[in-house]
């Protein structure tokens, strides 16, 4: 009966822990990702092939950002009792959409960093980690990884249709 | 085409923010599924167990029982004392015959075209704990410390006949269908903890020795002292096991005991059983036939020093 009692214990007590860490993590990405999206707003990042003014492009590299996102108690939790009777796992959508805001973002600003004025041909993977827990079966994470062609144009010449001149910021 | 930088708008994405919400709803609905369930299991259990015919029950539980009857039994037995408490028990099988070979306990039913009756076999356990126990699949076990506490042939035949009871009204199997629906249930959510190699097994052994709720004591104790009666023509005897049975009952009560555990208070119990002798014009009064030599002395042990 003791073991009983242990068991439901310790889930409990990882279930709160889940739900309290995983709440105010995840606000506070939130809040981080709106804050990072405004700042770099003015920097294409599009899925098209081709954008104006690209044979005049001066540079153009590999960008890539990547993220791997882990699954608090809480989550895997709910979403085992949504398992039983299907529908929409809420928790795990907003962690995958957290994921690839952060994905793309670290893509963007990696981007920034090199001095590229757009990110073209944008691309999304995800891939899942295993872990040790259920013989290899169990989920550590998943890995969110965003990666695009960095172009960049000689000084003035960037393309109108992509702002022109110098970046402006938002907000 | 021209780019206009815009802050992308998370909100479809971002759920309706009440996960905790979503926990209670989905909990609610599988808790009430989850007992609905478990009540269901039980009360079918319940109904198929009065209607199971002692053959049935053979094919079905016989592997189950003797897991179970395994590890009651893993003390050791005695077989001298065994054989002495089966001749005890031989003349509560005529007496009772009846009402093992149709299922008892339920409403006429019958056991279809199976008059056989479950072949009851008794054991006596070699164990330091005072105890008697109604096993899936016939066999009655009687532990040599509880031999220890009885002073006649009249008590032990009491007890024979509770447990006697248990099989007439089908309460190893009662037991059984509930305990294993509550075992499925919670392995179902993942919080089983079966005890044993085997989960069934394991709460099978659990449930038996766990024993019974207390109706079905009172029930299991009114058709040992019909029995007593049945054999000695008093129900003399009775009240030495009540009386074992408060003094053992506050240190044996952590111990798992089917005839000493969920029971009412040895008063309570008391008091029935002399309401019942006085309902049927019985009496108390009457000549104690000693223990056997065999049975006062399982397992190497000295028994009551009385004589």
């Amino acid at each position: 009966m003791t073991e009983v009692w242990l068991q439901l214990g310790s889930f409990l007590g990882l279930l709160v822990l889940g739900y309290v860490a995983g709440r105010r993590s995840e606000a506070r990405h939130i809040a981080d990702l709106r804050a990072r999206e405004r700042l770099t707003a003015w920097l294409p990042a599009v899925t098209l092939k081709k954008v104006p003014g690209l044979d005049d492009a001066a540079d153009a590299q590999l960008v890539a950002g990547s993220v791997v996102v882990g699954i608090d108690y809480f989550k895997r939790f709910v979403a085992g009792l949504r398992g039983l009777v299907g529908g929409r796992v809420d928790g795990y959508a907003i962690l995958m959409d957290r994921g690839r805001r952060e994905a793309i973002l670290r893509m963007k600003e990696a981007a920034l960093a090199q001095g590229f004025d757009a990110v073209i041909r944008v691309r999304l993977e995800t891939s899942t980690l295993a872990s040790q827990a259920g013989n290899g079966n169990g989920t550590a994470g998943v890995e969110m990884l965003a990666y695009g062609t960095g172009v960049r144009w000689a000084a003035g010449t960037r393309p109108a249709a992509l702002g022109g001149g110098a970046p402006q910021r938002l907000g | 085409m021209q780019y206009n930088p815009q802050v992308p708008d998370d909100a479809p994405n971002l759920g309706d923010g009440r996960p905790l919400r979503e926990m209670v709803r989905l909990g609610v609905i599988l808790v009430a599924l989850t007992v609905g369930g478990v009540a269901a299991v039980a009360q079918i259990s319940a109904v198929a167990a009065s209607w199971m015919s002692p053959e049935t029950e053979r094919t079905l539980l016989g592997p189950m029982g003797e897991a179970v009857r395994e590890t009651v039994v893993a003390g050791g037995i005695d077989a001298e004392a065994s054989e002495a408490a089966a001749a005890l028990l031989a003349p509560l099988l005529v007496t009772h015959g009846d009402e093992l070979a149709v299922g008892g306990g339920g409403g006429g039913a019958q056991g279809g075209d199976d008059p056989g009756s479950l072949p009851l076999e008794v054991v006596v356990v070699c164990s330091d704990e005072a105890n008697a126990l109604a096993l899936p699949g016939g066999t009655i076990a009687v532990t040599s410390a509880l031999l220890e506490t009885l002073e006649s042939a009249n008590a032990l035949t009491f007890v024979l006949g509770h447990e006697l009871g248990h099989f007439v009204h089908r309460d190893h199997l009662r037991g059984l269908g509930r305990r294993a629906a509550v075992a499925l249930a919670l392995e179902a959510v993942g919080l089983g903890a079966a005890p044993g190699a085997s989960p069934l097994v394991g709460y099978a052994a659990e449930a038996t020795q766990r024993g019974y709720d207390r109706e079905q004591e009172r029930d299991a104790d009114a058709v040992g002292l019909a029995a007593l009666v049945a054999v000695y023509g008093h129900t003399g005897g009775a009240e030495q096991v009540m009386e074992a049975l408060a003094t053992l009952g506050g240190d044996t009560a952590a111990t798992g005991l089917d005839l000493f555990r969920t029971h009412p208070a040895g008063a309570d119990r008391s008091a029935r059983l002399q309401a019942q002798t006085h309902a049927q014009g019985w009496t108390d009064q009457g000549t104690l036939v000693p223990l056997p030599e065999a049975l006062r002395e399982a397992c190497g042990t000295d028994g009551p020093s009385g004589e």
